[in-house]
């Protein structure tokens, strides 16, 4: 979390420039983080904690920096984010919608271009989940 | 009748034991109270004997089972000392809350200083783990209950306090981590997030009367809680054998402020 705070301090530097105009997009400030924040797992209490941490930071950041700088919060399935020592991806009782957790270029990367975009602009201080519809909740 | 008492008269918690840190006042006090009401004995935990040791003596004064040990939670010997005294004093452990919280140094992102978000996460996140990890032989052994205090502002996010949202958020995902974890040792864990008249509030609101009104035009049930009859109750139920199916919770204690879960 302590790095989660200096990444947006960092980007706050960037925020008192003002809001960049419709022309150049928004700044975006994106966490990817696995969807073990959202439930927590047995054995991985530390991961929960900072994934829930990171997204009220995102949260709060979004309501402080406003137009100037966008956040968001990408969560996918831990499976793509650890090497098989990880938290297991345990959203639902049922298998994911889409059949998997996704591959990290072609499915996570997209998603990651789409809330660069500038068509997305409105969307700020939200959580994503991009884990091929095992989480579902809320 | 307060609400914070049994209507049958009687106690939910008969013969149980909790221990409250920052029980000395506030909500921490509210929840000790409610829980001695429903025939717990409480021990409360505070940094500071003028306040923990008279807020038990109030108690005492009540007829309820209460008594006050010194713990700063940002010394684990001091938690681990507190846990200890509790479960060989009164003989068990049923459940621990943790409330104690210091944050008032921390506030908009660029004036939160590394020494206000340390302080802040020490007595917060920090000292939920440090608990957790002490009282876990002694609630497995009762089948006891682990109650974290976050708050709202740690689901939908503050503008004016993001550190504190944080640190509560964080507390709310160390709550769900351990309910998966521990579910199997039999202890359930779950969290409480109130919004209560306390002294610290009823301060805020003298130095911003329009901080009050906010919150009750926020408020669906239109006023603001009482820590013993309002949220005092939650804690009884997490607590005791009513909830003993319930795990990995946060209960929302805001007179319906807060909707998002």
């Amino acid at each position: 979390m302590v790095e989660a705070i200096g990444v947006a301090r960092a980007v706050g530097n960037l925020v008192d420039l003002g809001d960049p105009g419709p022309e150049s997009g928004p700044r975006r400030l994106v966490w990817i983080l696995p969807t073990t924040a959202l439930g927590g797992s047995a054995g991985f209490v530390g991961v929960s904690a900072a994934g829930e941490g990171i997204r009220a930071l995102a949260k709060g950041a979004a309501r402080q920096w406003g137009s100037s700088c966008t956040t968001a919060v990408l969560a996918v399935s831990p499976t793509l984010l650890f090497d098989g020592s990880g938290p297991p991806d345990e959203g639902s009782l049922s298998p994911p919608a889409l059949g998997g957790p996704g591959d990290v270029t072609t499915d996570v990367a997209s998603l990651v271009d789409l809330l660069a975009d500038p068509r997305s602009r409105f969307a700020t201080g939200g959580t994503l989940v991009a884990d091929g519809g095992s989480w579902m909740a809320p | 009748m307060n609400a914070s008492t049994s209507p049958s008269g009687a106690g939910l918690l008969d013969g149980r034991v909790a221990l409250v840190t920052g029980g000395g006042a506030g909500i921490g006090l509210g929840l000790a109270t409610a829980m001695a009401r429903h025939g717990a004995s409480v021990v409360l935990a505070s940094r500071r004997s003028e306040v923990g040791e008279a807020a038990a003596v109030g108690l005492r004064a009540e007829g309820l089972q209460a008594s006050w040990v010194r713990c700063d939670v940002t010394v684990p010997a001091e938690i681990a000392a507190a846990v200890l005294s509790t479960a060989e004093k009164l003989g068990r452990l049923d459940c621990l809350i943790h409330n104690a919280l210091d944050g008032s140094a921390v506030g908009p992102l660029e004036e939160a200083t590394d020494e206000g978000w340390a302080t802040l996460a020490a007595t917060s996140v920090r000292a939920s783990y440090d608990c957790a990890r002490i009282a876990h032989p002694h609630l497995q052994a009762t089948g006891g209950s682990l109650v974290l205090l976050t708050s709202a502002a740690g689901m939908e996010g503050s503008e004016a306090r993001p550190l504190y949202a944080m640190a509560k958020a964080a507390q709310r995902g160390l709550a769900k981590g351990l309910a998966a974890e521990w579910g199997p040792d039999g202890i359930r864990v779950n969290c409480i997030a109130p919004v209560a008249m306390t002294p610290a509030l009823a301060g805020a609101i003298r130095h911003d009367p329009s901080l009050g009104e906010r919150l009750v035009a926020r408020t669906p049930l239109g006023r603001i809680g009482d820590p013993v009859d309002d949220v005092g109750p939650v804690a009884v139920f997490l607590a005791g054998d009513l909830s003993r199916h319930v795990t990995g919770q946060t209960v929302v204690v805001d007179g319906g402020g807060f909707r998002g879960l």
